[in-house]
């Protein structure tokens, strides 16, 4: 039984983890439209293919969440199609999720393919997504409205910050594009000095309201994987924090390879980024919240 | 850089083993109980209203060792269930189930009993 079970939870954190940098890339590129219209639309025209493919992949990944949780209750491959199981998977928390996220999704479709309703549906579409985290698993906790709201306000700010990189590093590769994405970057990191205090307090007291405390911390083993959390998210700081003061300056004064040195720092953010995913992906689908 | 975030990566695998989202309580009969005959019964109980899918018996009397699905009576969800199963009579029974949590999570764990008697 225990090879299987690693192989489910595995499955299990494995969809979750794409569902997060998918739709993670899909409602932040789209918000970063409506939050930096200075960005142009050349940009936003170029990403639109990403986005487009983005939420597509996360709308796969969230039906297949569905299967795999089918297979998991049964810890038999034939459970995941198995029309019974499959119905009793979306019963609960994880149906109303599936059901808000799949809304979400088709929202920030729309938003990414007719230009008139772009504003209110990636607004809708936005928040819709981030709220369908909260409804299941460990935010479904008490006090639910109190953890349900810190958890979608986190997550819609980790969105956009998380899918304004794709667009900057777009920006720096247009011609000529290098003091235009420094004074895009520049309004980003402005915009960034007051929503990551915020996130990072949204996710510290969700942390401590679940946790009940310090402690767990380092005594439980979802303890030690957020310290793990914890140290990636200290490490996207300082490499924004680098961006904010070395990078984007260099690339405003048009530096010698300032250009290529952002977009290198852009690509180390992402993949700090993805391992953040992939902790909380463990976290939320395979982990134990310690009973305080 | 690339050397601490896969470090870091690999740690946070590492830490994969570990992973369970059990919920129970209490069984009858509890962990590691020793019986002088078979239980009529097997009971799980929860902290929180929980959804029984699987139940697994093991039975394991000297080098002979088979395992049988137990059938789930009801997919509600429960605080506790009682569920019969067929006994093999004397050995060691492991018990390995599988529910879904009130959140949504994935619920499993294990428990085991002697039956010394007939």
């Amino acid at each position: 039984m225990g090879d299987v079970f690693m192989i489910w939870s595995l499955l299990a954190a494995a969809s979750k983890l794409i569902i997060y940098v998918a739709s993670f890339l899909a409602v932040g590129t789209l918000l970063f439209r409506l939050g930096l219209p200075r960005a142009g639309d050349e940009v936003a025209d170029a990403l639109r293919p990403l986005a487009i493919a983005a939420t597509l992949i996360a709308i796969a990944a969230t039906l297949f969440r569905v299967l795999v949780q089918a297979g998991r209750l049964m810890d038999d491959w034939g459970g995941m199609v198995d029309p019974n199981i499959v119905m009793i998977s979306l019963q609960g928390p994880l149906g109303e999720s599936t059901y808000v996220r799949l809304g979400g999704l088709a929202l920030i479709l729309l938003a990414a393919l007719f230009r008139p309703v772009r504003a209110p549906a990636t607004l809708f579409g936005a928040i819709m997504v981030a709220a369908s985290f909260a409804l299941t698993g460990h935010a479904t906790r008490e006090p639910q409205w109190l953890l349900g709201g810190l958890i979608t306000f986190h997550l819609l700010a980790v969105a956009y910050w998380f899918g304004a990189l794709a667009p900057l590093y777009r920006l720096t590769l247009f011609d000529g594009g290098a003091s235009h994405a420094a004074e895009i970057a520049d309004r980003f990191g402005r915009q960034a000095s007051i929503i990551v205090p915020m996130l990072i307090l949204a996710g510290g007291t969700f942390a401590y309201v679940l946790l009940g405390g310090i402690e767990p911390l380092w005594a439980s083993d979802y303890g030690r994987v957020l310290i793990g959390k914890l140290v990636l998210v200290s490490i996207v700081l300082g490499i924004a924090a680098l961006n904010k003061w070395r990078f984007v300056p260099a690339l405003a004064v048009d530096a010698e390879r300032a250009a290529p040195r952002f977009r290198r720092s852009l690509r180390y953010e992402t993949m700090a980024f993805l391992l953040i995913f992939t902790a909380t992906a463990l976290l939320t689908t395979s982990f134990t919240v310690p009973v305080s | 850089m690339k050397k601490s975030i896969v470090a870091l990566a690999a740690l946070l695998l590492a830490a994969t083993p570990a992973l369970s989202h059990s919920e129970m309580n209490m069984t009858e009969p509890a962990d590691g109980a020793t019986l002088d005959a078979v239980p009529e019964t097997i009971q799980l109980k929860f902290t929180a209203p929980a959804r029984v899918m699987k139940v697994e018996m093991m039975h394991t009397n000297g080098a002979a060792s088979h395992t049988r699905a137990i059938e789930i009576p009801t997919f509600a969800m429960v605080d506790a269930i009682s569920l019969t199963p067929e006994f093999m009579g004397a050995g060691r029974y492991e018990v390995n189930w599988r529910a879904l949590g009130e959140d949504g999570h994935v619920m499993t764990g294990s428990f085991s009993f002697t039956v010394e008697g007939e």
